[in-house]
């Protein structure tokens, strides 16, 4: 899950009715870049829109999540003995 | 008989305790704010007290919360102040095609004083084109005026990317939210507003009071002017005892939002689903993204003030459009603009719930309807027909 204390049960997108779990669930399914993206998978975002920052929160710290595992598998591979590619 | 309260669009009950705090302002704190003396300060006590509840429900410094008479004065004072502070080349006011008439007229009477107007269109189900807008904000503009929620419809306005398009424009930016507060949070950085208008008494705080949030550092000259009551901002001696029940009622809006959106979902689908079964019946403004607790229903060929005055008869209160606009003849300029089919356009009902309607109360209603929709398409023959028996 990622670092920030966000309580998945709670409402992310209040007009849309989307809890900040199905906004993450939905980033790490679709490895989501943008708030369109999200917003047109699971609806989030697509209210009065303040919830933006929030959604995009969480897209970055989905990515910088994802790109630290790879890159700690990336070097686990390296000292283990792989090529590390 | 059993009154079935589903108007609250309209104005909402008041809250006990905020009952009780303007009971005890009116009747014990009656000094004037403004004095220096002990019940002088027992007022402002009250007045700020208020202040900074208000300040948490949108996520606002307490300086920049000015108490007006009601959302109506707020919009009014908005709109004119920043229009009147605008520099000549720019006296240019983008608004929508739904706005409430408070926007409307203001709009009206400052085109008919040179003022350039954009009336923004919106699609069927009530939403707002942002290419359009960004387009209508080449030309310097001083204000954009839009709701966050329609009060006919529900229908909320992407008002944070609105407010996004107009401020890189150069533009303030006005918020009409009297329709969204406790339904959905209000932070008025999010969303990005210069001033945000709210209405006591559709938050179950009484009449007569409201708000205007006006951004430190906002271009705005105040409406009414005289002493320099509201930080300069709107003179005249505060209504203490509204105030007093504001305070109340906002801090409990500011508190609980999910439980109670959850429940007004809950709430709307029972509606919708019921009201659904009766034939030739439309749901006007999209499904998703309207405020929970807020549903228009068509019924085709019959006309919507007599659902409302038929149900009326059985104890429950509904409204054929906005409650502002209902003594006014015509269809509704909302609906108007959503392009509601002619057959189905005078046949719209508004329902409206609050936190404290019940499921079986929502049932009960829509049980009365469809035997008054039955009734009255019964006594009108092309009305039967339309429904296609």
């Amino acid at each position: 899950m990622v670092n920030v204390p966000r309580d998945p049960r709670k409402l992310c997108c209040h007009c849309l009715n989307v809890t900040f779990g199905k906004v993450e669930e939905t980033v790490r399914a679709h490895g989501c870049r943008s708030v369109a993206q999200v917003t047109e998978l699971c609806r989030a975002g697509g209210g009065c829109r303040s919830c933006h920052p929030d959604i995009e929160d969480i897209i970055r710290d989905v990515r910088r999540e994802t790109r630290s595992a790879g890159l700690s598998g990336w070097l686990q591979r390296l000292f283990s003995g792989g090529n590390g590619t | 008989m059993t009154v079935i309260y589903l108007d609250n669009n309209a104005t909402t009950r008041p809250l006990p305790a905020a009952v009780d705090a303007m009971l005890r302002a009116l009747r014990d704190e009656y000094g004037n704010p403004s004095s220096i003396h002990g019940l002088g300060e027992s007022a402002r006590k009250i007045v700020d007290e208020a202040r900074a509840r208000v300040a948490e429900l949108i996520g606002a410094r307490e300086t920049e919360v000015v108490f007006t008479a009601g959302a109506t004065e707020s919009t009014n004072a908005a709109i004119r102040g920043c229009l009147d502070a605008a520099p000549a080349g720019a006296r240019r006011l983008v608004t929508t095609a739904v706005e409430h008439e408070a926007t409307i007229e203001v709009a009206r009477h400052l085109a008919q004083a040179g003022v350039e107007v954009v009336t923004l269109p919106v699609d069927s189900g009530g939403g707002l084109d942002l290419a359009r807008l960004e387009s209508e904000l080449r030309k310097p503009t001083a204000m954009l005026s839009l709701m966050l929620a329609n009060n006919e419809t529900g229908v909320i306005f992407p008002v944070a990317d609105a407010a996004r398009l107009a401020r890189a424009a150069g533009a303030s930016v006005h918020v009409d939210a009297v329709q969204a507060v406790g339904k959905i949070p209000l932070r008025v950085e999010e969303l990005g507003v210069d001033f945000l208008s709210l209405s006591g008494h559709k938050f179950h705080a009484p009449k007569g009071v409201g708000v205007l949030y006006v951004r430190r550092g906002a271009r705005y000259r105040p409406l009414i002017r005289g002493a320099g009551h509201e930080g300069g901002r709107r003179a005249g001696t505060e209504n203490v005892p509204g105030i007093a029940g504001l305070g109340v009622a906002a801090a409990h809006m500011a508190s609980g939002i999910e439980a109670r959106s959850a429940h007004l979902r809950r709430l709307t689908e029972v509606l919708e689903e019921r009201l659904l079964r009766i034939p030739g019946t439309r749901i006007n403004g999209r499904r998703d993204g309207r405020v929970p607790g807020t549903v228009n229903v068509a019924f085709q060929g019959i006309e919507g003030a007599a659902v409302v005055l038929t149900a009326a008869r059985e104890g429950v209160c509904l409204s054929a459009g906005s409650a502002c606009a209902a003594a006014q003849f015509g269809g509704s300029h909302v609906l108007e603009a959503m392009a509601v089919p002619f057959d189905h356009l005078y046949g719209a009902v508004r329902w409206s719930c609050a936190e404290t309607t019940t499921e079986s109360e929502i049932v009960a209603a829509a049980g009365i309807v469809e035997r008054a929709v039955a009734y009255l398409r019964a006594m009108d023959p092309a009305a039967a027909r339309s429904e296609g028996r």
